[in-house]
């Protein structure tokens, strides 16, 4: 018999023990399993807070980055992150450049309460959970991922961003191109031989007007009645004794019978005076002027006259003597000399700095306020000009947050980090600082127009139809004008709260002689409108005493000067001009037959002052004469920075008029001078003090009244060039570069038609109000009509194409900068347009239907053609071509912020969580 | 004389078996109530994954949406109960869920702020019986309106 034996137990014991490390597996697993479960749960309610809190500073940051009148440190801190300088880190040909965002300002939670945008919206969700808000921490930082400029795809440069500009002519311009807030200082020029034209003090235009400081005589004849105390002649022997006897009687030692008898002598004297006065005897009065000072002019044209102090009225007896006319005709300085004190005055008053008018010169306000913005932005920004810095930029911005949930002592975690594009875009128009700004150069053009580099004919003009529509002028004001029943007008006043500046001019073309330099006639305005031109008020004669028509026209010489001639030859040497006609050189219209053939005015004027003034008001005295014209109110001709920036000459209109001969002096038969009835002397404050007598040809150092003579910029070779970007106009961006960095991209004119019939809150451009918002770059790939439009904000609209303007356009407000851009076309301002209030820009030749046009902003042109711009004032108004004083500046004017319009993408571009390190 | 040889086979006895028997439920009974406790959990855990998997995809799908559709159906402050105005895909979803498992309940409370930004908050909740109690998911986020002003 076997006996097996076996240990059942052992087997059992074996079995049991696997079967319960598969349990004990098997359960850990499943506890496992939910343990994740309940992890991933509390990782997502993470995720969703975090996800919340990024999408609460989105808001923020879209609802603040346009806000340039920020309250508060949160909104601060993010409309000046997006605005930042960089400087540029790599570039490529072709390319954007790389702009260097690690050196670039970071906003976090640690620095300002970002997490108080969110905190309060999200911890009833934390208590949904049945966490503690306490217990829950974020942590938020927003920061430029990546940065780049928008580039153009060639060589293309703009000036202003990638090149600098030229600088300014003169002291007075100085500011504009200051590079730190050391330079920003408003000056002017002294030097009257280099630039006359702005005194010491203040910065005004200087304008000499003769002082008479020497004996002149002007005799009347006549039968006059005598009222009034005395008169002049007899009367003069009687007042005499009647004043010998008030001396004497003032003596106080005088006994009282003396007394009574010089009382007595005094009555007598005093009937004898009454007794003169209705005898009706001739008087022949003497007017003189001594040489202590003027006399009181008014006293005769209102027929009286103080002699010694004693004033009589003159009435004439006998047939009535204009004395207006008469005095005019003979003796016109006697007009100026008429309390000359007054005139000087009124001049300085409205011209020089001690006026409402002046303080719109003042260059000091305008600085003070770019000092006052620039050191606000300090605060946020560096605005060292050393290196080349671009804020305009298209960028990446990151939002980093972090939301941290803290249980008894069991943390965890969760960062998402979000990034958004944005475009910081200029909107600054271009050439802010011009009222006139002819490129003239295929640097511009983005292709090849004919003709562009060569000398312009600022003067050509030609009649269209009939030579009654052939009005033909092209005015540019230096500064704002408005327009009233039809007519141009200087209106500074309302103007200058902020302070202004006039504008500039510039024309560019290669030239390399004086020969060759181009012609702008100089305006003067019209009898009919004076007050297109200050400087033509002051000169129009009119405006005199009495019942004359003269008097009881308001619109002229308010401040009673006449132009003053002196003696020159046709080549300006300084001799005995043998021929009876004069030149007068202050500012008249020119018409010379001997000069200018084609000049339809060949009568030269009657002699006489008072012919001319008829000469002035006559129909063919107009702006037909000489249509391209540059006018501004008592700045004209001379506009900011003293110069007419290019290869120009300026040339003032001169007038022929014949003068009177009272006598010749022969020798041998031969006339070497001519006598002019007037007989005067005066003396130049411009020229050495000496007195001249203008009887003869001045010897030497000729006086010049009025304006002082204009230094061309011919004589500055810097200013001869158009083939390098520091010429062109600031802030002009190439196509694409406008393309790239628009705000809404418009494929058709019709699609953005269309917005501007939508309203804002469905995507559209129209504001409540009917106004169209313009804030950013609005491309349109093509041409556009525009017309009857109401803009409001800070904006371009860029056409690749034509802009046809059909109708007005007009700006909503004085806060509204508005820049129309034909980038490689034209601006055609059709016959239904006659105000265009914005920056305007055309590639080609700008174009005009005949229409009157008044373009309230500035005209910036690469071609020119004077011929297709008939009746159009440019009015120039800085305000309105730039966001800020600070923005106009060249080089500091890129740290102004309110020049970036910033736009979001609506959606993220990229979202992730980030890993915990180990 | 030769004996012929006879084999023995031993048997179980009664209490062999009975022993066996002890033994064997001894180690079997935890592992089914492990088994049967691991089968519960599964169910548990699938059904929690089944909650999260509709409560994200309802915050994925308000976050896809533009605010204005999201005001649209769920600006006014209350409770959405059951698929009431529940988005599509949530929907689609939570039916296939429901009807696998004849069980869940989805509710969405929201209220509405329309200052300083505007936004509306979520706090979304999925609820199933479970052999013990009631299973419950939440899940709270917010729709901020970020289009610009």
């Amino acid at each position: 018999m076997t006996k097996r034996t076996g240990s059942a137990i052992l087997l059992v014991l074996v079995a049991i023990a696997v079967i319960g490390t598969l349990a004990l597996w098997f359960v850990n697993s499943k506890s496992q399993r939910s343990g994740f479960a309940r992890f991933m749960s509390d990782e997502t309610k993470l995720e969703a807070l975090a996800e919340s809190a990024t999408e609460f500073l989105l808001a923020k940051l879209k609802a603040s980055i346009n806000k340039h009148d920020y309250s508060d440190d949160v909104t601060a801190s993010l409309y000046h992150l997006v605005r930042q300088a960089l400087p540029v880190k790599s570039t490529k040909p072709g390319r954007n450049h790389i702009l260097d965002t690690e050196s670039a300002l970071t906003v976090s939670s640690a620095d300002v309460n970002l997490v108080g945008i969110y905190k309060s919206a999200l911890d009833p969700l934390v208590v949904s959970y049945g966490w503690q808000p306490s217990d829950v921490t974020y942590e938020t930082e927003i920061s430029l991922a990546t940065a780049e400029n928008f580039a153009p795809k060639d060589s293309y440069k703009v000036c202003g961003a990638d090149s600098p500009h030229q600088k300014a002519e003169g002291s007075s311009a100085k500011f504009l191109d200051a590079a730190d807030m050391s330079e920003l200082v408003a000056e002017n020029d002294g030097d009257y031989d280099s630039a006359p034209l702005w005194a010491p003090s203040g910065w005004y235009l200087s304008f000499n007007l003769p002082v008479i400081e020497s004996p002149h005589k002007h005799e009347f004849e006549g039968t006059w009645k005598v009222s009034g105390d005395g008169g002049a002649g007899e009367l003069t022997q009687l007042t005499d004794a009647r004043k010998e006897i008030e001396q004497k009687l003032a003596n106080p030692d005088l006994t009282t019978e003396q007394r009574a008898a010089l009382q007595q002598q005094l009555d007598n004297a005093i009937n004898e005076i009454d007794n003169f006065k209705t005898s009706g005897k001739t008087l022949k009065v003497t007017v003189s002027i001594t040489k202590n000072g003027p006399a009181k002019f008014s006293t005769h044209f209102t027929g009286k006259i103080k002699i010694m102090g004693i004033t009589f009225t003159l009435d004439r007896a006998g047939p009535s003597l204009d004395i207006n006319a008469e005095l005019k005709e003979h003796c016109p300085f006697l007009k100026c000399i008429d309390d000359m004190s007054q005139p000087v005055k009124s001049l300085r008053k409205h011209v020089f700095t001690d006026s409402s008018f002046s303080k719109l010169y003042k260059a000091d306000d305008f600085v003070a306020l770019a000092k006052t913005r620039l050191d606000e932005v300090k605060k946020y920004h560096n605005i060292d000009t050393g290196t080349q810095k671009y804020v305009e930029k298209g960028t990446m911005l990151q939002f980093k947050t972090t939301v941290t949930h803290n249980q008894a002592g069991k943390k965890s975690s969760k960062t998402l980090v979000a990034q958004i594009p944005l475009k910081v875009t200029d909107v600054q128009p271009v050439a802010p600082e011009y009222s006139l700004f002819v490129a003239n150069s295929n640097l511009l053009s983005e292709g090849s127009l004919p003709g562009l580099g060569e000398k312009i004919d600022l003067n050509d003009w030609e009649p269209r139809d009939t030579p009654e529509k052939a009005i033909g002028q092209f005015i540019v004001h230096n500064y704002p004008a408005t327009v009233e029943s039809g007519k141009t007008k200087a209106n500074l006043a309302p103007l200058f709260k902020n302070a202004c500046l006039p504008g500039m001019v510039r024309v560019n073309a290669q030239t390399s002689t004086a020969d060759e330099a181009m012609i702008l006639g100089t305006f003067v305005g019209t009898f009919d409108e004076p007050e297109l031109t200050e400087l033509n008020a002051i000169v129009s004669p009119s405006g005199g005493e009495g019942n004359s028509a003269q008097a009881n026209d308001s619109r002229g010489n308010l401040f009673r000067t006449e132009p003053s001639f002196i003696w020159r030859t046709k080549d300006d040497n300084l001799v005995p001009a043998p021929s009876v006609h004069h030149e007068l050189e202050l500012p008249v219209l020119f018409t010379d037959a001997e000069l200018d053939t084609s000049s339809p005015i060949r009568d030269i004027p009657d002699a006489g002052l008072a012919q001319i003034a008829n000469f002035f008001k006559s129909s063919a005295f107009n702006l037909q004469m000489k249509p391209t014209l540059l006018s501004g109110n008592a700045n004209m001709e001379y506009p900011l920075g003293i110069a007419i920036e290019g290869p120009i000459n300026r040339i003032f209109s001169r007038i022929r008029v014949q003068v009177r001969p009272s006598a010749h002096a022969s020798l041998s038969g031969v006339i070497d001078l001519t006598r002019i009835r007037y007989n005067y002397e005066h003396i130049s404050r411009y020229s050495d003090n000496i007195p001249r007598d203008f009887s003869t040809a001045p010897q030497g150092k000729h006086a010049r009244y009025g304006m002082h003579k204009y230094k061309p910029a011919i004589d500055n070779k810097v200013w001869n060039s158009n083939s390098d970007y520091k010429y062109m106009p600031m802030n002009c961006y190439s196509t694409l570069q406008y393309a790239k960095k628009a705000s809404r991209f418009y494929s058709s004119a019709s699609d953005f038609v269309s917005d501007m019939g939508k309203a804002v809150d469905k995507g559209g451009l129209k504001n409540s109000d009917g106004s169209i918002m313009v804030n950013g770059v609005y491309f349109i790939d093509g041409g556009l009509d525009l017309g009857g439009q109401k803009f409001k904000g800070n904006g371009l609209i860029v056409a690749k194409g034509t802009i046809k303007i059909n109708g007005n356009i007009t700006r909503a407000d004085d806060k509204t900068t508005l820049g129309l851009i034909a980038r490689r076309s034209f601006i055609h301002f059709g016959p239904s347009c006659s105000r265009v209030e914005a920056a305007c820009f055309s590639n080609e030749a700008p174009f005009s239907s005949g229409q009157k046009l008044h373009i309230d902003g500035n005209l910036v042109t690469n071609d020119f053609k004077r011929t297709n711009l008939l009746d159009v004032h440019v009015c120039y108004n800085s305000r309105a071509c730039s966001v800020s004083p600070l923005a106009t500046l060249r080089n500091l004017g890129k740290f102004e912020p309110k020049r970036y319009w910033v736009s979001a993408a609506d959606n993220w571009a990229k979202t992730f969580y980030e890993k915990k390190s180990n | 004389m030769k004996k012929n040889r006879i084999s023995v086979k031993r048997g179980l006895s009664l209490i062999e078996i009975a022993a066996a028997v002890l033994v064997f439920s001894a180690a079997v009974i935890p592992l089914y109530h492990a088994m049967s406790y691991g089968a519960k959990e599964d169910i548990h855990i699938d059904k929690i994954a089944v909650a999260d998997k509709i409560l994200s995809s309802f915050r994925d799908e308000i976050k896809n949406m533009d605010f204005k559709t999201v005001a649209g159906l769920y600006g006014t402050a209350r409770v959405y109960k059951g698929t009431e105005d529940m988005t599509p895909n949530t929907f689609k979803e939570f039916l296939k869920e429901k009807e696998k498992y004849k069980d869940f309940e989805f509710e969405a409370e929201t209220t509405k702020q329309d200052s300083p930004i505007e936004s509306i908050s979520f706090k979304a909740k999925v609820t199933w019986t479970s052999a013990t109690n009631k299973g419950e998911r939440k899940l709270a986020f917010v729709k901020v309106n970020t289009l610009t002003p």
